[in-house]
């Protein structure tokens, strides 16, 4: 029997206990920190004029089931800890300000200190023993931006930045909007694709690198999310704030909400080899062990609530 | 009316900082103006010139192409992924574009809010610009 991903808000207090609990396991076992890192080698590489190989996380259609694949193995880290623990996710569509208890001090903590958006209170600040380690310094001969190993900045701590660079997080009907696009993604398959009538890349809305006319700015959905917590959610090491996860859940969820809503179309595109980006079977790295056919259905691994 | 990013970090950050901010030797990086005054040096490093400024009291310089290319901030290179010729992520902005290297570098910049970038053992950073 698979397991129910829940809205954060719906949680008991247990529930929220035992998912922080295994969250600082994981760090203090080094695996958080192997997260972080990862994410920061496949986001570095992630670009168009790359060297070599397919982009696969961000910017391109691999996006969802790549953080797809990247969530399974992290819950697969906290179910090791704690079996009973499953990943919340944070429905930004209404779950909205820094009063909600997303942020509870038993939670996510809270915002940043006015000046250097130093998070300060709950598990996650430093003072409470959360403390960054992926500031990478460049090694070996290798470019550093093809390995990985690239400069960061030297701050130890989490930073957030509530509502400063957006002051608005989605609405119901931004989401909406995007859910009723009925193509999952288009050429070119990178940040440009549906920006125009008929808007067809269901995937770039929803990872937020275009919009629709109407709309007022870029940075919808995913990228809003990020853009909204601010701090280290805007940096290439945003895994760094435990609140990614929560996003990402969102996302997922999202493309599962568009599969059901459009069941006869194709739920991955594309679906034969192309340049530069994974295709339906192409095996996604680091791991190799899935293609984004294995993993359009969820419900083979887990469920969500609603 | 929320504040634009630039004067959150004029009220909030220490006295030195926003000493410094006061004081960009490059004026006109507030708000929507941005875009139009960073077009202008970034289209010149395109042309080949390196471009060099202070910013909230920090040294940028947007090598030129013929050196090898690169973001650099007080002399450490600045991770930046090119997209398009007017679409650009750094590792310190990495949810929305800039349309230029100079915009990614004074974003970092303000992200940075006084912290340093990790110094590299490679005297150029390629960035593919």
């Amino acid at each position: 029997m698979v397991h129910v991903r829940k809205n954060h808000l719906t949680m008991t207090a247990e529930e929220k206990r035992r998912f922080v609990h295994a969250v600082l396991e994981i760090k203090r076992r080094g695996i958080y920190d192997r997260f972080v890192k990862l994410h920061i080698q496949i986001n570095s590489t992630d670009y168009l004029d790359k060297e070599t190989g397919k982009r696969l996380g961000h910017v391109n259609p691999g996006f969802l089931p790549w953080h797809r694949q990247y969530l399974l193995k992290f819950e697969q880290a906290l179910q090791k800890v704690d079996p009973r623990v499953t990943l919340p996710y944070w429905d930004w569509t209404t779950d909205h300000g820094e009063n909600s208890p997303l942020w509870s001090d038993t939670f996510m903590g809270g915002n940043g200190r006015p000046g250097d958006r130093r998070v300060m209170t709950g598990p996650f600040a430093r003072r409470n023993g959360w403390k960054l380690n992926i500031s990478v310094i460049p090694e070996g001969p290798e470019d550093p931006a093809l390995n990985g190993n690239y400069t960061h900045d030297d701050r130890d701590y989490l930073v957030r930045d509530f509502g400063t660079l957006t002051p608005d997080l989605p609405t119901p009907q931004e989401l909406e909007q995007t859910l009723d696009l009925t193509v999952y993604d288009c050429p070119p398959w990178n940040h440009t694709s549906g920006g125009t009538p008929p808007y067809e890349s269901f995937r770039n809305h929803l990872e937020g690198y275009t919009k629709f006319a109407w709309e007022p700015r870029l940075g919808k959905l995913h990228g809003a999310a990020h853009v909204w917590t601010g701090g280290h959610m805007m940096y290439i090491g945003s895994p760094n704030d435990p609140v990614f996860f929560l996003n990402h859940c969102m996302i997922d969820r999202c493309w599962a909400l568009w599969q059901a809503r459009h069941p006869d179309v194709p739920h991955y595109l594309p679906t034969v080899p192309t340049q530069d980006v994974p295709d339906l079977n192409t095996p996604l790295g680091p791991w190799h062990t899935k293609t984004p056919a294995d993993l359009l259905d969820h419900t083979r691994f887990y469920t969500y609530d609603q | 009316m929320p504040m634009n990013r630039r004067e959150m970090v004029m009220a909030t950050t220490g006295a030195a900082l926003a000493a410094a901010a006061a004081v960009p030797l490059l004026s006109g990086g507030e708000g929507e103006g941005a875009a139009e005054a960073a077009a202008a040096p970034a289209k010149a490093t395109g042309r080949g010139r390196e471009h060099t400024e202070r910013y909230l009291g920090r040294s940028i310089r947007v090598a030129a192409p013929a050196d090898g290319g690169g973001v650099f901030i007080d002399g450490r290179p600045l991770h930046i992924m090119k997209f398009a010729d007017d679409a650009y992520l750094s590792s310190m902005c990495h949810y929305e574009m800039a349309p230029t290297p100079l915009h990614a570098a004074r974003r970092a910049v303000e992200e940075l809010r006084g912290a340093a970038l990790q110094p590299s053992t490679h005297g150029t950073h390629v960035t593919h610009l």
